[in-house]
């Protein structure tokens, strides 16, 4: 690819719903050629679930989420529910003439090997996952594989979803530092068998190294992964006037209010 | 991979057939096979306006959602709603049963800036 990208590495953890629209935001301004293509890497300031774009809030418990202090936001890409915690979030938005194949399991691939790419030199042996296994029905997103995500041997490592505007892609996912399985469990209303499937088949950077790394050196390792695989320089920058007007507008887009979680439980899909 | 002649297709990879005022749209063979596993399909209702260029629905597979872009403007007649069951189809049968929408085109000469199948064959192997 050989073109320079910019690096956005956000300053401190952002409420859940400013990270989402942030991220579509500036797939929107990419796609109006107004920005570089961009690695962004961020952190979240409360535990947060994130729903796919056409997933039903009724598919987590609410109630959970409210007396835990668990945001809840919709995401623009698609798959199922993370909730997302000790976590470096990365995001990549860049169009088909920046490199990326238009196809989706092309272009997962790509950036997925980057993502591997990053775990390696973290020290972790992480595989794109070769073929689909888990359940698709479940709620939980770390519950289903796709080629869409990295395994650790048999346990699902990283997850990432996409959404596709003209030929620009946003994708994002999480590099899990520590996970809390019986906070999760409730959240998707696991049960028994459920909750011992959730332990066994995922696995967190805690659970491959013996403790978590770092955030800066996961910052570090991902800013390497993405340079060595995709072929790029990145250059750290900021955001655009207008990314932060366009994601200041979007904000009421991915919000999920208390009002909604009891109308959802009527009947009706929100998003 | 070649595509029916029986049809045109617009570089946005929705095929559309016409049958007096009334097209049927859906997408395209290689537009299925470069998505994957199709889980979720977001169309318009009926009674619903279209317009050409514009994003008519939506389509999830592999986490990933894409838009459908309209290849006409029209009036939405019929939707599929056997794709809501069974959203699969798209991947099995994409010039059949994968149908999408069936819209009442006012003025047919925008159809004729869409491509042969020759001539999308020649667009996906050259993009």
């Amino acid at each position: 690819m050989g073109t320079t990208w910019r690096l956005l590495i956000d300053a401190g953890p952002a409420d859940g719903a400013w990270n989402m629209a942030l991220d579509r935001a500036i797939q929107l301004a990419r796609q109006a050629d107004e920005v570089p293509p961009t690695l962004r890497l961020y952190r979240w300031a409360r535990p947060t679930v994130t729903l796919g774009h056409f997933q039903s809030v009724v598919d987590i418990d609410a109630d959970i989420c409210a007396l835990q202090g668990i945001d809840i936001v919709r995401r623009f890409t698609g798959g199922r529910g993370v909730l997302h915690d000790d976590e470096l979030t990365y995001s990549v938005v860049a169009r088909t003439t920046d490199g990326i194949p238009r196809g989706t399991v092309a272009s997962y691939r790509l950036l997925c090997s980057a993502l591997a790419e990053t775990y390696r030199v973290l020290g972790v042996d992480a595989q794109l996952t070769a073929r689909p296994r888990g359940e698709r029905s479940s709620a939980a997103c770390y519950l289903h594989a796709t080629h869409a995500d990295l395994s650790f041997g048999l346990a699902k490592l990283s997850g990432s979803a996409q959404v596709w505007l003209g030929d620009t892609v946003l994708q994002h996912g999480s590099l899990t530092r520590t996970r809390d399985i019986s906070v999760e469990a409730g959240v998707f209303r696991l049960n028994e068998q459920g909750t011992a499937e959730l332990s066994a088949r995922t696995a967190t950077l805690a659970d491959a190294l013996g403790e978590p790394p770092g955030f800066d050196a996961i910052v570090e390792s991902i800013h390497k992964g993405f340079e060595r695989t995709l072929g790029v320089g990145c250059e750290k920058g900021d955001i655009t006037t207008g990314e932060r007007s366009r994601a200041e507008a979007l904000l009421a887009e991915v919000s999920i209010q208390r009002t909604e979680h009891v109308s959802a439980g009527l009947g009706s899909r929100l998003g | 991979m070649a595509h029916p002649s029986d049809r045109s297709y617009s570089k946005d990879h929705e095929w559309l057939t016409i049958d007096g005022d009334v097209a049927t749209i859906g997408i395209s063979d290689f537009a299925q096979d470069q998505l994957g596993e199709v889980v979720y399909v977001d169309l318009p209702s009926e009674g619903d306006g279209l317009i050409s260029g514009e994003a008519f629905g939506e389509i999830e597979s592999v986490k990933s959602v894409s838009e459908l872009i309209a290849p006409v403007s029209g009036e939405v007649v019929e939707i599929n709603d056997s794709l809501g069951d069974a959203p699969e189809t798209v991947n099995q049968d994409p010039h059949g049963a994968g149908w999408m929408i069936k819209v009442r085109v006012p003025d047919d000469s925008q159809i004729d800036s869409m491509l042969s199948a020759d001539e999308y064959d020649a667009f996906i192997t050259e993009s």
